[in-house]
């Protein structure tokens, strides 16, 4: 895994002596991650078909938004359950949302919803892997930490099957994941699966940015006063691996010179520098998106999109206020979450709009579930997963548009069910990645990339 | 297929002391078989039930057939003194996960599917014709579970969904859809008297609803991780559960109390069955193991090793001297458990 700069993360596997070598050789540029070069490990792989969208911006809403309070209200349903906010009219006729997201509100037709998405696991840990990867946690009934055997998500596929992007040869990374690590840490010190390659190995992961993008010294890059002195430490690095026969015979370091290669790219690169330099954005756009960890992370995930990145994901900052509200669901909903979503992605929208990016990108807003249709009695809303919504934009997809409906209290679906698994094919589908393509595990078993469909009706 | 059989079969009704042999062999799938005193233990009578996987079995209620819902997309009847097959009902469904008999034998309900396409089918059979006489769509997620009441006239369905259906087990129309539990549903039961309906859940509870109403009654919570199986002792004043805390738990039926655990297993426990008359319970595990407790003590008093994947379904005879197991090996075993004083 590779993270830049901010608080390094736990690996989840203990360090070697090789990596403390590689960790060596360039932790003196503030590169705490382990293996940086091996961010372009991988097999190559043509793509399937003509993707739809270029790229992908995943607003990944850590914690779990009340769908019922954001996008599905149910203003009939019993005092118990329908919550204490009133829908709004949207800019499309017919569509209502939540009346503290007026900016989406007028945004409806850029967008459609997907009310009726639905999966068996309340607990955050399992639902955000099957979320983000559209597989079903191996272990479903525990609580468990990111490991090997995860599935990989979405980025981290990405990374596997467009390691010959064009973008590699600028040192762009494939994927990147912003404002991570502090989410994929819980309470208990826990990180969380779901962000990771899993069993497509470390390489795959996404490129991990934790550094807020709001802040005024956000430098994720650290700065390379010396490229020669650089160049010549990667390379004499290189050299120590080649030299090794040992370490040759492994699979996970062959190659590893090349790889080095472009870890060095993306740190000299012009290209990769300026793509990160959120500063360079004039203020009354940085204010348009808001001055928070979310709201800056979707306009930098904006640049990296049309710098050539594949997908960014955007992660909730929990130091914004968390989703997860099981006590003061609606104050919290009312203050903090929803105007700082609202704006965080409804710029995203304009701008990408403004830009001529919208329709090759795809833009999907999801959290790990939804919440409880009865409110508890500290005024919160419990996990739920039965039933939830998803939003998708960009991609030319049809925007105005609900897929699926929910029941009175939006409890389970009423119509349309949707799966991770369906989800995962749609994602891939409009991606141009065939979402039934075979990846091999580190046994050889091979395994269906998702096992759902596409839901070809909103495509 | 060429059968022989020495002996005197009936001792698969129940006599344990008479000599025991049936081979049988065939072409590609082989049934391999048993037999006890001859070979010096308590040997099953095995076959292969065709496919990979084993999810559910079921005695008939005259104990002369075993019903089982295979990996194959197929609900097969064989006969269980021998394992010959005597039925093989194809749906359209997609998997089939679970079978039921009805009391009065003639029918087998199944249940099945998959995830939106198809939904979750619920199929009731003419045991006889093989003939799928009723289609009971409305889940739209596979079914995991089928029940019918006593009295012949409901049948319960317990779906991925996330809902347990109520149908009239004659027209096949919905009579109530039970919403509340907030995972897949994994277990549904009947009371004996058919006034209460028990299911099971990966959301950690076993809920019981009214038949009539369609109210939930009683909620068991307390277990720590998902429930498989949920079963009412043949009283009804008790209901066993179990599931991936790999324990059994005896909990009263009217107010959810917890009476007993039952410790033993190291895997899942995929199943749990009373014998008729309440006095044994017999779980099935991911350890590969069944085991048989008394179910008044909570006493482990049998282990039945054999099976060489998780035992994913268990249940007696009628007349409770056989247990039948089936799992994740592709095969049915039929064992003797002639209670011994």
């Amino acid at each position: 895994m590779i993270t830049i700069s901010g608080q390094p993360m736990r690996t989840r596997e203990g360090v070697t002596r090789r990596e403390w070598l590689r960790v060596g050789g360039l932790g003196w540029m503030g590169l705490p991650g382990l293996g940086l070069p091996t961010l372009w490990q991988g097999h190559a792989t043509a793509s399937e078909h003509k993707p739809r969208a270029k790229a992908c911006i995943v607003l990944f809403m850590f914690g779990a938004p009340a769908h019922q309070d954001t996008w599905d209200l149910k203003t009939n349903a019993p005092s118990a359950v329908r919550g204490e906010f009133q829908p709004i009219s949207t800019n499309v006729p017919g569509i209502q949302v939540s009346e503290h997201i007026p900016r989406l509100a007028q945004l409806a037709d850029r967008y459609l919803q997907i009310r009726s998405v639905t999966h068996p696991d309340n607990t955050h840990t399992v639902a955000m892997h099957y979320m983000l990867s559209g597989v079903r946690h191996r272990r479903p009934a525990t609580n468990p930490q990111n490991a090997a055997d995860d599935f990989p998500c979405y980025g981290a596929v990405l990374n596997h099957v467009r390691r010959d992007h064009e973008s590699a040869a600028s040192g762009l990374p494939t994927s990147v994941s912003l404002n991570a690590p502090a989410n994929q840490v819980s309470a208990n010190n826990h990180i969380f699966p779901g962000f990771f390659a899993g069993f497509l190995g470390q390489q795959a992961d996404p490129l991990f940015v934790p550094q807020h993008a709001n802040r005024a010294d956000f430098q994720p890059l650290p700065a390379i006063e010396n490229a020669q002195r650089l160049w010549d430490r990667s390379r004499l690095l290189s050299q120590f691996d080649q030299q090794s026969a040992e370490l040759n015979q492994l699979g996970a370091v062959r190659g590893f010179g090349g790889y080095h290669e472009q870890a060095f790219q993306l740190l000299t690169s012009p290209a990769v520098r300026s793509a990160f330099d959120v500063a360079q954005e004039p203020t009354p756009l940085r204010e348009r998106y808001g001055q928070t960890p979310f709201g800056q992370g979707c306009l930098l995930a904006r640049r990296l999109v049309e710098a050539g990145v594949s997908l960014v994901t955007v992660n909730w900052e929990r130091d914004d206020a968390y989703w997860d509200t099981h006590s003061d669901n609606f104050n919290l909903h009312k203050k903090k979450l929803l105007p700082n979503m609202d704006q965080g992605f409804s710029a995203l929208l304009l701008d990408l709009e403004e830009r001529g990016l919208l329709d090759e990108t795809l833009i999907v807003w999801l959290g790990e579930f939804g919440r409880t249709p009865t409110i508890n009695k500290n005024a919160g809303r419990d996990h739920w997963a039965a039933c939830n919504t998803v939003v998708l934009a960009g991609a030319c997809l049809r925007g105005g548009m609900i897929h699926g409906a929910s029941d009175r209290q939006a409890a389970y679906p009423a119509r349309d069910p949707v799966s991770p698994e369906d989800l995962a094919a749609t994602i891939y589908h409009l991606l141009g990645v065939d979402p039934h393509r075979l990846l091999r595990t580190p046994e050889g078993q091979p395994v269906s990339l998702s096992t759902g469909e596409p839901i070809h009706s909103i495509l | 297929m060429l059968q022989i059989t020495t002996g005197n079969p009936s001792w698969l009704c129940g006599g344990s002391s008479m000599k025991r042999l049936v081979v049988a062999v065939g072409w590609g799938v082989t049934c391999v078989v048993l037999a006890s005193p001859l070979f010096g233990g308590e040997e099953p009578l095995t076959w292969n039930a065709r496919a990979k996987k084993v999810f559910c079995v079921a005695f008939s209620p005259d104990g002369t057939s075993l019903a089982s819902a295979t990996n194959d997309k197929s609900a097969k009847i064989w006969d269980a003194a021998t394992g010959q097959e005597m039925l093989t009902l194809k749906g359209r469904v997609g998997q089939f996960y679970s079978v039921a008999f009805s009391p009065d034998g003639k029918r087998l309900a199944s249940g099945g599917g998959d995830f939106q396409k198809k939904g979750g089918v619920v199929s009731v059979w003419d045991v006889v014709s093989g003939r799928e006489t009723l289609t009971l769509k409305g889940h739209f997620n596979s079914v995991t579970s089928v029940a019918f009441s006593p009295d012949e006239k409901l049948l319960a369905s317990a779906s991925k969904d996330q809902t347990v259906k109520v149908w009239d087990a004659a027209t096949g129309l919905e009579r109530f859809t039970l919403q509340g539990h907030f995972s897949y549903v994994t277990s549904v039961a009947f009371s004996p008297d058919g006034k209460s309906l028990a299911s099971a859940s990966e959301d950690r509870t076993v809920k019981v609803w009214d038949v009539t109403s369609g109210q939930e009654r009683l909620t068991l919570k307390g277990q720590s991780k998902f429930v498989l199986s949920v079963a009412y002792r043949p009283d009804g004043k008790q209901l066993a559960s179990a599931g991936k805390d790999e324990l059994v738990r005896l909990s009263d039926a009217a107010s959810g109390q917890e009476l007993l655990t039952f410790k033993g297993h190291t895997g899942s426990v995929t199943s749990v069955a009373f014998s008729s008359d309440g006095t044994r319970l017999a779980s099935a595990s991911g350890d590969k193991t069944v085991k048989i407790w008394d179910a008044t003590s909570g006493r482990e008093t049998l282990t039945l090793k054999g099976h060489s994947g998780s035992v994913m379904s268990v249940t007696f005879s009628p007349d409770g001297n056989r247990l039948a197991s089936a799992g994740q090996d592709g095969t049915v075993k039929v064992w003797d458990v002639t209670p011994r004083p």
